[in-house]
């Protein structure tokens, strides 16, 4: 009797090392439903003009959805304006179209400039003069996020870009680059950054 | 629970920004020149001169003379007897007396031939080259043989005499050159028994003595040389023929002076006197209807700006300096002003007068068609006034006499006539920047020269003109030449006003319309403009700028007595190869001044555009 007793507690003992008393287990599905994007990228009504520079041409290289643009531009010394490069339009039009809200985020900015250099994007409404302060500037001197715009349906932004070259100094050799992320997303809250 | 909220669905699309530098395609480029340079006669000493080419207008005392004979160059001047006398009618008094001629000589013949020292028919000094000697010769009542020399002239031909006389001490001397310039023999004596008061040439020796004469010239001054001053160590001037020929050359050491050799040629017809730096660039070049042995001439140099621009050629700083200017304003319809310089100069054969001045008009309200003279020499012939002008009526022209000039008149010009008597024939010529633009001949009885003047008598219109560098000079000595370039604040050059109502003159700082700035394209059509971003004033200055790509003209940036009214120019057109030149005009009184910070862009259509910093800043 006794040693069955010793031998019931020692099962019972080995048993409760390892494992949780109980589970439950739920099904859950998710399905994605892949939707064309309601924020594009489109060229701008002087994409792929001609530049500055013998044989220049403002390069504007729209991706094949939309969802990415490369810009190639040609700046000299001092200061060079590029106005209306490319757009940001909000497709979506109707019945339960809604407006968008944008960030520019720099994940890499320009580096190897000058002291005394500047680098900016800026985003003009569709259609207005360039005699006042843009809706947004971001600086592609320096990484991180925008503030918020906001894109309202059916519409959409002009890009522009400022470059000041300091007068005195060595043209780069090479290309300089930034790159940037257009975020948007239709909650006003700081979008996440991920991996 | 979390502070921070996140989006529940974001969208994430790559952007990528490349930018490649290129050198700029438009720069700008500093004008060649930033000083204006004037050549301008300062002293006259010829008394009587001709190359014969012209009618000599001389007397023939005794013998017979023949013009045109053939002469060393050209035509000449022959005289037979024994002797014969010739002379123009000029009289000489006081100081030294330095006349020269070229004479054609045959030591075998015996006969004399030279330069004759006028008293009266039965007293004079005969200075000349005689057989193989040159002698010296007093007539008084009978020939006398005072002092003589050998010369060895090796056979016929031309050579150069040289003499002086100087009254006070009868002191008497002759020298003869070879035509080439060598110096063969002179010989001096002083005698007071004659008291000449005439020069000429004369032949004698026998009744069929004959002699060939070229280049006279009598002056009280070393006839042998020309003078020229104001310029640089290093610098050369050239005087050069009107077929282009070199007369003489010489390079100024420390000095800034040189003399120019002009012993075989004293006098230089339409010569062109022209100045270059060490480098060979041509600083200043000039024509002159008559270059004299003898004359003095200065090279006045005025700053205009100064600049520089920045290593790449994308930025500029200009300082522009005004200069002092007679500005003669009609700002009335029922007013009218002239401005003149009394000449009275009886005009003799070969002789002649020129009057030039630099001049900007503009403003012109003119609805009867007057007109705004802008020089104007008047003479009187025989009893007949008449008057030889530049008139402006408008537009893109000057009328030079009877000739339209097409010409850009928002810019400043350099006017000039020349008035030339030959025997009765008087040639009046316009030149324009130094180029001939009319000339035309009239046959008068009498020639003087009145008088010049500048503005209109009619009553009518209204304008602005602004006038530099006046200037005035005769082909003899008895008028001086004058030159008022109106920096010290006063006009020296004008002697009487006439005016009415809201007319005048006054000597101010001015900025002619001056090129200060340009710019170049490389590479392909832009268009351009220039805008003021701040601006800082002392007093109150009037300036303008604007910009030409040489066939059109944009509107200006202006401020008016220190006022900006106008920040911004108008577009223009920059082409490839193509240059953009600035300009700047205004009125800057003493101690005024205005800095104007600009900025000058360029677009290519609507894509891209490019600013370059500009200052300009304008003194008085």
């Amino acid at each position: 009797m006794r040693k069955r007793l010793l031998l019931l507690t020692a099962i019972a003992c080995i048993l409760g090392v390892a494992f949780a008393a109980v589970f439950v287990f739920f099904p859950a599905n998710i399905t994605m439903s892949f939707a064309s994007p309601p924020v594009i990228f489109l060229p701008g009504e002087n994409a792929n003009q001609p530049d500055i520079g013998q044989g220049n041409s403002i390069g504007v290289t729209v991706g094949e959805n939309k969802t990415s643009v490369s810009i190639t531009l040609h700046p000299t010394y001092q200061k060079t304006y590029y106005q209306n490069i490319t757009l940001v339009k909000n497709v979506e039009s109707g019945a339960g179209s809604k407006a968008y809200n944008l960030w520019f985020k720099v994940n890499n900015p320009v580096s190897g400039l000058p002291a005394g250099s500047q680098a900016k994007l800026l985003v003009y409404q569709a259609g207005v003069a360039r005699n006042g302060a843009p809706i947004l500037t971001v600086d592609l001197t320096s990484s991180g996020v925008s503030n918020m715009i906001t894109l309202n349906a059916n519409s959409f932004y002009e890009i522009d870009f400022f470059v000041v070259f300091p007068e005195g100094q060595r043209l780069p050799q090479n290309p300089v680059q930034a790159s940037l992320e257009l975020i948007f997303s239709p909650q006003s809250e700081t979008p996440p950054t991920y991996p | 629970m979390s502070s921070l909220a996140y989006a529940a669905s974001a969208a994430f699309n790559p952007l990528y920004t490349i930018m490649s530098p290129v050198s700029p395609p438009v720069y700008y480029v500093g004008p060649e020149h930033n000083l204006i340079y004037n050549l301008v006669l300062s002293s006259r000493n010829a008394v009587n001169y001709t190359d014969f080419e012209a009618v000599p207008g001389w007397s023939s005392l005794s013998g017979s003379w023949s013009w045109p004979a053939q002469g060393y160059s050209g035509k000449g001047f022959s005289g037979t007897g024994n002797p014969a006398v010739a002379s123009p009618s000029t009289t000489l008094s006081g100081g030294t007396w330095y006349v020269s001629c070229k004479v054609y000589h045959v030591p075998s013949d015996g006969y004399s031939r030279g330069i004759v020292l006028y008293e009266s028919s039965s007293r004079m000094y005969f200075l000349a080259a005689a057989g193989n000697n040159i002698e010296i010769w007093r007539l008084r009542n009978n020939w006398a043989r005072i002092a003589f020399t050998a010369f060895n002239p090796q056979g016929a031909g031309w050579f150069i005499l040289n003499a002086t006389y100087t009254p006070a001490t009868g002191s008497l001397y002759l020298e003869v050159y070879s035509i080439s310039g060598s110096r063969l023999a002179s010989v001096s004596i002083s005698d007071s028994r004659v008291s000449p008061s005439r020069v000429g040439l004369g032949v004698r020796g026998a009744a069929a003595a004959t002699g060939l004469f070229d280049d006279f010239i009598a002056s009280y001054s070393r006839n042998g040389v020309v003078g020229v001053s104001g310029l640089s160590s290093g610098w050369t001037t050239i005087l050069y023929d009107s077929t282009g020929n070199t007369v003489a050359s010489a390079s100024a050491g420390a000095s800034g002076a040189v003399e120019l050799d002009v012993r075989l040629k004293p006098e230089v017809r339409d010569g062109t006197i022209a100045v270059k730096d060490s480098l060979g660039n041509t600083v200043c070049s000039k024509t002159f209807k008559q270059v004299l042995g003898g004359d003095s001439f200065t090279l006045h140099s005025y700053k205009v700006f100064d600049e520089s621009i920045g290593s790449n050629r994308t930025s500029a700083s200009c300082n522009v300096y005004s200069t002092g200017a007679l500005h003669v304003y009609d700002y009335d319809l029922s007013g009218r002003i002239v401005v003149s310089k009394s000449l009275n100069y009886r005009m003799g054969s070969n002789n002649y007068v020129s009057v030039g001045c630099c001049a900007h008009v503009f403003n012109l309200t003119d609805p009867q068609s007057l007109g705004v003279v802008v020089a104007e020499v008047q003479i009187l012939n025989g009893t007949s006034n008449a008057w030889f002008s530049f008139y402006y009526y408008g537009g893109s022209s000057v009328r030079a006499g009877s000739a339209s000039v097409s010409l850009n008149m928002n810019l400043p010009h350099s006017y000039t006539i020349t008035l030339y008597l030959n025997g009765s024939s008087l040639c009046v010529e316009y030149w324009v920047d130094n180029v001939k633009v009319n000339s035309e001949s009239y046959t008068v009885s009498s020639l003087t020269a009145v008088g010049v003047s500048v503005g209109r008598y009619a009553v009518g219109n209204m304008y602005d003109l602004y006038l530099d560098m006046a200037s005035c000079e005769a082909g003899a000595w008895n008028l001086q030449p004058s030159y008022d370039d109106f920096d010290d604040g006063v006009d020296n050059f004008f002697t009487s006003t006439t005016s009415s109502g809201n007319a005048g003159k006054t000597v101010t700082g001015y900025v002619f319309p001056t090129l200060f700035l340009e710019a170049y394209d490389v590479d392909k059509t832009y268009y351009a403009r220039l805008l003021t971003l701040s601006f800082t004033v002392v007093g109150q200055p009037t300036v303008s700028v604007w910009m030409s790509n040489g066939t059109s003209y944009s509107s200006q940036v202006k401020a008016v007595n220190g006022n900006l009214l106008s920040p911004s120019t108008s577009e223009i057109q920059l082409r490839r190869s193509g240059v953009l030149e600035m300009y700047v005009n205004g009125t800057i009184p003493q101690s005024s001044s205005i800095t104007l910070n600009l900025e000058f862009s360029y677009r290519l259509d609507s894509q891209v555009t490019v600013r370059y910093p500009q200052t300009l800043k304008v003194t008085g």
